[in-house]
Order: C-alpha cells, then structure tokens, then sequence
C-alpha cells in the first residue's frame, strides 16, 4: 500500500494505492489520524489505485471518519473500484463512510 | 495439496499466495479468486488475533477441488473454540460478515481440540 498527500488551499488530499490488508491497514490507519489530528480542516481520500481492500483497511477508513467527526474534520473519498464499493456494501461499511463518484463531487461535498 | 504456518500476521502472506495460487487454478473467474483470497484473510485473521491471541501454535491449509463443481479450503487449528458462523459482529469489525458473503458455503466443527473450518465455492 502506498500513501501520499497533496495540499490543496482548501483540503488535504490522500492518494492511496495498491493492497489494503491486515499488513497494511494499520500504517494507513495511523497516517490518517495523524492527519487529523494536525487540525486538517478537510481530506479527501482518492482510492482510485486501491486493489484490495479487507476488513482491516475498512476498518482504518471508519476509525478515521469517526476521528474526523470530533475534530471536526470534513473527510470524503472518491474512486473506489465497483468490486471495492460491493464489498463496502456487504460489510455495511458504506452507510458510515461519504464516499462518491469522482474528485469533483468529493470537493463539492465539503462546502454542502 | 496442504500448507502449515505458523500462526502469526507474519506468515499471513505466504499462507494467502498458497491459498492464491491453488484458487487460480480451480476457478476461472478472476473475481472468484479474489473472494476467496479476501474470505481466507478474514478467516485466517480471526484465528491469530482471536482464537491463538498471543499464544503460539500453526495453522493447516488444505485445498482441495473435489470434481469439477467445487473448491474447498480447509483451515484447521488448535486455540480455542471458535465458530464464526456464531459470532456477533461489532460495527467496525466486519471480516466474518465478509467473510460469510464471499464464499458459497461455509461449515464448522470443533473436533478433538482443533478448530475445523470449512469455506466452499463452486466452480
């Protein structure tokens, strides 16, 4: 798994790719509360590249968009792949994540 | 066609390219073969972090593609009781309900100390 950021006037962007699995989630989980934490006002997460996507990498996405609700922190992602948005569904991760089509409708989510 | 790990995160990958390869080559669809893989993760998962916690012990893999119809991984283990086919799951700990949706079938039986689990798809 790869992480990187961009900033943006207005957001943070992380770019992820590759495998989110039980070995990787948990640097991924951190990289994101550490985000958080440095009172980003906004980030938004491009999961284009993401391949692989177990429950741990699930569950690091719901622990940092729980960590973004009490800081206060607006966090969506974009991109993920069909396979990725079934099993976000089938896990019933996808009714706590803001998760959307592309870049655009990510950002125009922050000022709604 | 049988694997044995030891049962820690680190030998993780080396059990799922096992289970990898022996699924590519009893399945034709590629998506088939990645629901395995992820199903075998959650599984393989819940018995190092659940079932042996910090305790030592292996893990024995088996796969095995009975006919044409369908293809089997048997995980076997010896922490302590198990069935994910019982469990509760919390809101931000969905492997066994992955788990549950990506193979076909999935059987459990604790027999003699071990932990059997079965996870089927058809072919």
């Amino acid at each position: 798994m790869q992480f990187s950021t961009e900033q943006t006037p207005s957001y943070t962007l992380v770019k992820l790719s590759g495998r989110l699995d039980t070995r990787t989630a948990e640097a991924l989980q951190a990289g994101l509360v550490t985000l958080i934490h440095q009172n980003a006002p906004a980030i938004i997460i491009d999961s284009c590249q993401v391949t692989y996507l177990s429950s741990a990498g699930m569950r690091a996405f719901f622990v940092a968009t729980k960590e973004a609700e009490k800081t206060k922190c607006k966090i969506a992602f974009f991109g993920f792949s069909e396979s990725v948005t079934d099993l976000l569904r089938v896990a019933r991760v996808d009714k706590y994540l803001k998760t959307f089509r592309d870049r655009t409708e990510a950002e125009q989510s922050l000022t709604a | 066609m049988r694997t044995k790990i030891p049962a820690t995160l680190d030998h993780l990958d080396q059990a799922l390219e096992f289970i990898r390869k022996k699924a590519s080559q009893a399945l034709k669809s590629p998506k088939d073969c990645a629901d395995v893989e992820l199903a075998c993760e959650e599984a393989l998962v819940n018995i190092i972090t659940h079932g042996y916690e910090s305790a030592r012990g292996t893990i024995e893999i088996e796969c095995t593609h009975k006919g044409a119809a369908r293809f089997t991984i048997s995980i076997k283990d010896s922490a302590r009781p198990y069935n994910p086919l019982r469990a509760t799951p919390l809101p931000n700990h969905c492997g066994t309900t992955l788990m549950k949706a990506l193979v076909d079938s999935i059987e459990y039986e604790r027999v003699a100390n071990t932990n059997i689990l079965k996870l089927h798809k058809e072919v």
